[in-house]
């Protein structure tokens, strides 16, 4: 798997490289901006981007932006989002264009190695990733009157919750002490309950969540 | 018929040789009249008129050898003169020396000549000041003056002619026969239609002065005042027997007469004539109160001594200083009323000051009512402060543009204790009014420009809050990006590096747990970091704006209608309204729901959080007042409405350009 990273602070950089490197992904590129990361990108057709959300040169989004041009360019390759602080919002955006091989990590998570490398590992697998901070925010926002998770039990947000960080029915089952088949008829009451019947598991879990972040908009 | 007509020095030599050579004749008759018959008042009055007549003739006439005025008093003056000269003549001739010489020639002009005079006078009062008529329909005055002119000057000296003689002397009756009588009637018509004619001249006149401004007022104001004098004079010689009072009140007509044809710029007529009547009723006053006083104290004690006179004088004495208040206010209030009236406003207000709260607007808009002037305003002159120079502002504290004020409008300074305190800026102002209005509008104006002063240091005092509390988050911003983009990412970079360590090492005991601890202590660091700087201004407000920032809250609903951002210091008190709102609704009223509103209304934005606690909270707490002093730093305003059981709600409304 080639693998690029994008970072302008070095000592994470290599950090990330040293981790990723040990864990046998290929890194290809390390670079420090934007502009640098859509060009490495362009020479090293990565199969995945790790990058910061905040580079030069204009410090503000530059990350979201180079991954939007290199998904643009080479729709499929996968990319994490590491940012320094929760800012749902912006990230929100790119989710919603297609979630599939996504992740949103705060830098933070980068210190617990082997959520982080977790994580990495399900994007690069064509899942998604959200840092379970951004979800917790998310879901702490007080339901709207016509919101569709109003109907949703306790239990059912729990797992929803879970799911939108990215885990699977196993990991979810794993984290609340359940079995699979539990989860699976949690998961089924979601999608009911949120409209979403006639699509393959892993786009009905991405879609789940996306329902979810447009109600709490 | 508005604009004054100055005399210029266009004339002939003639016409003033002429007028000067009868003035020098005029003085000599009046100087033999007045030497023949010295207590006779028609002599002395009519030697005085024409002798002022004569004078007056030849200086203007001087000036302007064709101002009809000028001509009008040649002839009074030359008829004049001879009326006095005559009468003493005949007297002499006929009566005391019978047999002189002339004794008929002098009984009949002095029949006529007074007349010619009185027939002339509507004329004058009709074309002063310019020569002019006041408009057309006014043709009558010189019609009548003419119609009876030609009877007292040419029928009835004509028809006279042959009772020249003892007859026609003064007092003497009138001669038999139906031409004597006809010739008698047509006398009183010519003195009748004189009067008639000095009627409707006077009516022109006060036509010709309401509707003048500026200079023909005063010149008008001028001859009046002579008039004035002379007829309070005549009254006082007829009343009191002194003939010398007489010929000073022709001196006082002609002086008005003078002043308001020459020297009209000269002096303030106003002043003038307000200081005549109001010393004139002050001493009619204390003199009525004096005899009034001496002649009771004289009832009273039975005698009249020079200790009752000392008695009603030392009374009098006392009297002085109210009669005069009085007699200046019934002066002000008899001469204008506009003014006295708006003098009376002004002084009125300047007394409320210190009650009611009487702003600089209300002063202003009295000045305007009162000056009837409704675009005028009111600029304050605030003291330098220390180090820098003094400068007007208008009556909010708001700098005056520089540059002094627009074309056609006038700025008149407002004296106070020696300073100039303020300075009216107005159009064209009748000027008796502005200095009737102006000194009484000293106090009023004083408190409004003190006021205007307290506005201008509150406005420095807000402007320097501001630029502390704006410093203040520049220096948070700094620290915030300096935590972020240094210590926090050398920290998980450091965390990185000796977790990839101890997973490609696989280091067991001591070591690894020891790097295990540095790893959990770097996370706990990291944690530290990140709650100072969301205390310090989050970073996703600084980068996302408010509603990015709104976005973040947890368990609350969230309702921003920002169309662009505001400047970061409104955007962080903002932000800082809504945390200390939602962590007090968290303290106090835990489960209940917090809501959080931020809506923009033309220039200001209301921050609103509300929660369904229980209420009653007070705003006691130092979170509040500083949160209140950072509101109002920015020129806002933070109030908690929290009735007992009705929930919270915490409302900032900051105004942003």
């Amino acid at each position: 798997m080639r693998v690029i990273v994008a970072d302008d602070a070095v000592l994470l950089r290599e950090g990330i490289v040293a981790i990723l490197a040990g864990e046998g992904y290929d890194v290809v590129a390390a670079v420090g901006s934007g502009p640098g990361l859509v060009n490495a990108a362009r020479a090293h057709r990565p199969d995945l981007v790790v990058a910061d959300v905040r580079m030069p040169p204009a410090h503000a989004h530059d990350g979201i932006e180079a991954v939007q041009a290199i998904r643009a360019a080479r729709p499929g390759t996968a990319a994490i989002l590491l940012s320094q602080y929760v800012e749902a919002t912006a990230a929100m955006d790119l989710f919603r264009q297609d979630p599939a091989g996504l992740g949103y990590l705060l830098k933070d998570r980068i210190v617990q190695v082997n959520d982080f490398l977790e994580g990495v590992g399900r994007v690069a697998a064509g899942g998604s990733a959200m840092d379970p901070q951004v979800v917790a925010q998310l879901l702490g926002r007080p339901a709207q009157p016509d919101d569709p998770l109003a109907a949703l039990t306790d239990r059912e947000r729990d797992v929803l919750a879970l799911m939108a960080q990215g885990l699977s029915n196993g990991g979810i089952g794993a984290r609340l002490h359940l079995g699979v088949r539990t989860i699976e008829t949690y998961t089924n009451a979601v999608f009911q309950k949120l409209r979403l019947h006639a699509a393959p598991d892993e786009h009905r879990r991405v879609r789940a969540v996306l329902a979810y972040l447009d109600a709490t908009r | 018929m508005d604009v004054a007509v100055p005399i210029g020095r266009r004339g002939g030599r003639i016409p003033a040789a002429v007028a000067w050579a009868a003035a020098g004749l005029v003085l000599a008759l009046a100087g033999y009249a007045l030497a023949g018959s010295p207590g006779d008042p028609f002599v002395l009055s009519a030697a005085a008129t024409g002798a002022f007549s004569a004078v007056f003739a030849a200086l203007l006439l001087t000036r302007s050898a064709r101002h009809p005025i000028g001509w009008l008093f040649f002839v009074i003056g030359l008829t004049r003169g001879v009326a006095a000269a005559a009468q003493v003549w005949s007297v002499d001739a006929l009566v005391n020396h019978p047999g002189r010489p002339g004794g008929g020639l002098a009984s009949w002009l002095q029949l006529w000549t007074p007349s010619a005079g009185l027939a002339l006078a509507p004329a004058v009062i009709i074309l002063f000041p310019d020569g002019r008529l006041p408009g057309r329909r006014w043709r009558v005055v010189p019609a009548l003056v003419a119609v009876s002119l030609a009877l007292l000057a040419v029928v009835v000296p004509a028809g006279a002619w042959r009772y020249r003689g003892p007859a026609l002397l003064p007092d003497a009756p009138v001669p038999a026969g139906r031409l004597a009588h006809v010739l008698d009637a047509l006398n009183d018509t010519g003195l009748l239609l004189a009067g008639v004619s000095a009627a409707i001249a006077l009516a022109g006149a006060l036509v010709r002065f309401r509707r003048a401004h500026g200079d023909v007022r005063q010149q008008i104001k001028w001859f009046g005042y002579g008039a004035g004098c002379a007829f309070a004079l005549n009254i006082a010689a007829h009343l009191t027997g002194v003939g010398w009072l007489v010929p000073v009140g022709v001196a006082a007509t002609f002086t008005g007469l003078g002043l308001g044809i020459f020297r009209f710029r000269l002096y303030d007529v106003d002043q003038v004539i307000r200081r005549t009547l109001l010393y004139g009723l002050v001493t009619v006053v204390l003199s009525a109160a004096f005899a009034a006083l001496d002649v009771t104290a004289a009832v009273v004690t039975g005698q009249d001594s020079a200790a009752t006179a000392a008695l009603s004088a030392f009374l009098v004495a006392l009297l002085l200083r109210p009669v005069r208040t009085r007699a200046q206010d019934v002066v002000d209030r008899f001469y204008d009323r506009g003014a006295y009236d708006g003098a009376r406003l002004m002084r009125r207000l300047g007394q409320r000051v210190g009650r009611d709260s009487v702003g600089p607007d209300q002063v202003r808009d009295a000045l305007r009512r009162v000056l009837r002037d409704p675009g005028l305003d009111v600029l304050y002159a605030v003291p330098a402060p220390p180090g820098q120079r003094g400068e007007l502002v208008t009556g909010d504290g708001a700098p005056a543009g520089p540059g002094g004020p627009a074309d056609g409008r006038t700025s008149t300074p407002v004296r106070r204790g020696g300073d100039d305190i303020a300075y009216l800026v107005h159009g064209p102002v009748d000027p008796g009014l502005l200095s009737a209005v102006v000194p009484a509008a000293a106090t009023a104006l004083e408190h409004a420009r003190l006021q205007a002063e307290l506005s201008v240091q509150l406005a420095a005092l807000r402007a320097s809050r501001g630029r502390i509390v704006a410093a203040g988050d520049a220096e948070r911003r700094r620290i915030e990006r300096d935590l972020h983009d240094g210590a926090q990412q050398r920290l998980v970079g450091l965390a990185v590096h000796i977790q990839s360590a101890r997973r490609q090492r696989g280091h067991a005991g001591d070591t690894g747990r020891l790097l295990d601890f540095t790893v959990d202590q770097l996370q706990a660091s990291l944690d530290d970091i990140r709650a100072l700087v969301h205390g310090i201004l989050p970073p996703v407000l600084v980068s996302g704006g408010l509603p990015a920032a709104l976005a973040e809250l947890r368990d609350v609903a969230v309702r921003c209608d920002l169309n662009r951002r505001p400047d970061p210091g409104i955007e962080a008190t903002a932000w800082f309204v809504v945390c200390e709102g939602v962590a007090n609704a968290r303290k106090h009223a835990a489960g209940a729901e917090v809501s959080v509103r931020v809506t923009r209304q033309a220039a200001v934005i209301r921050v609103e959080v509300r929660d369904g606690g229980p209420g009653g909270a007070r705003a006691g707490g130092a979170g509040l007042r500083n949160l209140a002093d950072r509101v109002e730093a920015h020129g806002g305003t933070l109030r908690l409405d929290s009735p007992p059981g009705g929930g919270t709600v915490l409302t900032a409304d900051l105004p942003c350009g």
